[in-house]
């Protein structure tokens, strides 16, 4: 999976030639933004956090070796990161084993759900379990194509194997707290704000131009570019939520 | 007017003689009257700019109210003088020093705001922009500068003419004879020096705060060194200051008169408009502060109309 043309399979299309992307250390629309340009402006306690979550990964504490491969592929397909430079990728699963490892834990619990650290363990004999009855293959060794298709059938809340754990375990709330950790290791990371162009830690300097959108000093400019999922991907198909699906979204019927 | 009609002979058009009559009262330093009516009037301006900045600033300190109730005052006393009463003149020169020092302690205290801030002067440009406006203390005080000095003068009906024969002429530097002849102008012209440094500072950064989103944001900062260099050199040139330093003093004038129009748009542009116009003020475009920079086109105006100072 990691070979070089494998990987360039993955990364996002040029709409007009189809080609892919090329490798980049940061993507997103503000070329040479970087929060940590702006530290001097922190205070000491904000810059050592932040200096240490991008210096310092956390080792794998929590996951053993074969859970750290899958939950590996699994972050690889809920945010993919094939067209960052391999040395600037976000390492999520780090984040999350840090989490469970700590158990840093929101300080409640659906009463549907087994502990945070249960769910991670659960969830991952599942995705194995999906893959084995769909494909006979390990997760790990499925294309982003397959690997998509197990994890949407968790998102569209019919898992077509697994039973006896979803039996045990919400399959819509394990997304949300899938996606959720996810969501938070990678954008609590800076390369990630440089990519969406959010300032980082706003103490002390804060902001000053704060009405008619008018950029901070330090702050660059929009660039945008057209891009498309890559072909394996499902992510780019359309489909309406609210009234069509009965349990993927709660609450959110007709909000988009 | 009734002053001026006086002295007006009998042939002359009204209108010219009365420009003239002004014109020569300023230069010979009898313009009293209307110099503690500009300072009450202007002072009403001041009053109002730091009566909602520092409301929007919750009156956090105590001594926040003193600008306010001093630019009252000033405004009480400069109408009072402006009738010509002596006892009038002598409150309004109190007044004016006290508020004089006043601004001066609104200095440092802006200062030690902007020092306070989080980050303090280590992050300058962010705490200036955000933090209690450096310089307005100082140019709150222009009234008050212009109140002391019309203490000194002599009113419009003084008798005598370009010399005072009220007082017995010291040879030397004394510079209350100077100020009652209006032989002044290096003085007022190195007062214009500094305070459209300091006006010029406020809109500078106040317009950077915007982005300068519009274009016309950048003529109070261009033209800011252009009267500055023009009322310095007023000081070694007398060519400068009765030929430039006029010139400039209009454009800046006209410049703050522009301004104004277009802050007072942009309070009345904002979400509510007049519906919620104080709090449209608060938070808008610092509605008096062009007419703040104006004033120091007033000032040139001023100085290039006086006397030099003798040698």
């Amino acid at each position: 999976m990691s070979d070089v043309e494998t990987e360039r399979q993955h990364r996002p299309v040029d709409p007009n030639t189809g080609v892919p992307l090329s490798l980049v250390r940061q993507p997103g629309y503000y070329p040479g933004y970087s929060t940590l340009a702006q530290q001097a402006f922190w205070d000491a306690k904000t810059r050592s956090v932040i200096l240490h979550r991008v210096n310092d990964t956390p080792t794998i504490r929590f996951f053993n070796v074969h859970q750290e491969a899958v939950m590996k592929a699994v972050c690889d397909r809920i945010i993919p990161q094939h067209d960052r430079d391999p040395a600037y990728r976000i390492p999520i699963v780090n984040y999350i084993d840090e989490r469970l490892y700590e158990n840093q834990i929101d300080g409640y619990r659906y009463e549907n759900m087994p502990s945070d650290r249960d769910a991670y363990q659960l969830a991952v004999e599942a995705f194995e379990a999906i893959a084995q009855s769909h494909h006979e293959h390990s997760f790990v060794d499925l294309d982003a194509h397959a690997q998509d298709e197990v994890l949407k059938s968790i998102h569209d809340g019919n898992a077509p194997a697994a039973r006896e754990i979803w039996e045990r375990m919400s399959i819509q709330n394990f997304w949300k707290l899938l996606v959720g950790d996810c969501a938070a290791a990678y954008y609590s990371h800076p390369w990630a704000w440089d990519e969406i162009g959010f300032g980082g830690p706003a103490y002390p300097r804060g902001y000053m131009r704060v009405e008619g959108g008018e950029p901070e000093p330090w702050e660059v400019d929009e660039v945008r570019y057209e891009w498309q999922a890559p072909p394996d991907s499902l992510s780019d198909v359309y489909e309406p939520t609210g009234s069509g699906s009965e349990h993927s979204h709660p609450g959110q019927g007709a909000t988009h | 007017m009734q002053f001026f009609a006086e002295r007006r002979g009998p042939e002359t058009p009204a209108i010219e003689t009365d420009v003239e009559a002004i014109y020569d009262d300023i230069r010979e330093g009898r313009f009293e009257r209307s110099m503690a009516l500009l300072a009450g009037l202007s002072s009403i301006l001041s009053g109002l700019e730091v009566g909602y900045e520092h409301y929007r600033a919750g009156y956090g300190n105590p001594i926040m109210y003193t600008p306010v109730l001093l630019s009252g005052a000033l405004t009480g006393v400069g109408v009072w003088a402006s009738f010509g009463s002596k006892a009038g003149r002598k409150a309004l020169r109190i007044t004016s020093v006290i508020t004089l020092l006043d601004s001066v302690t609104g200095l440092y205290f802006h200062i030690r705001g902007i020092q306070r801030k989080p980050g303090g002067w280590r992050i300058p440009i962010v705490n200036i922009v955000m933090g209690p406006p450096i310089f307005a203390p100082l140019l709150f005080g222009t009234s008050a500068y212009l109140g002391l000095i019309g203490s000194y003068m002599r009113r419009e009906d003084a008798p005598g003419g370009a010399v005072d024969v009220s007082m017995p002429r010291v040879s030397g530097l004394n510079w209350k004879q100077e100020l009652r002849e209006g032989r002044f102008q290096k003085h007022v012209a190195a007062i214009t020096v500094l305070w459209s440094f300091f006006s010029g500072f406020e809109a500078w950064y106040s317009h950077y705060k915007n982005n300068f989103k519009y274009k016309v944001q950048w003529t109070p900062v261009l033209l800011t060194p252009v009267l500055m260099a023009a009322a310095a050199a007023s000081i070694p040139s007398r060519t400068i200051a009765k030929k430039i330093l006029p010139a400039v003093s209009i454009i800046t004038i006209a410049d703050g008169s522009i301004g104004f129009y277009y802050h007072a748009r942009g309070v009345v542009r904002r979400p509510g408009s007049l519906k919620k116009w104080i709090y449209n003020i608060m938070y808008g475009p610092p509605i008096f502060a062009p007419l703040l920079f104006a004033a120091c086109g007033t000032l040139g105006l001023l100085a290039s109309i006086l006397r030099r100072e003798p040698k």
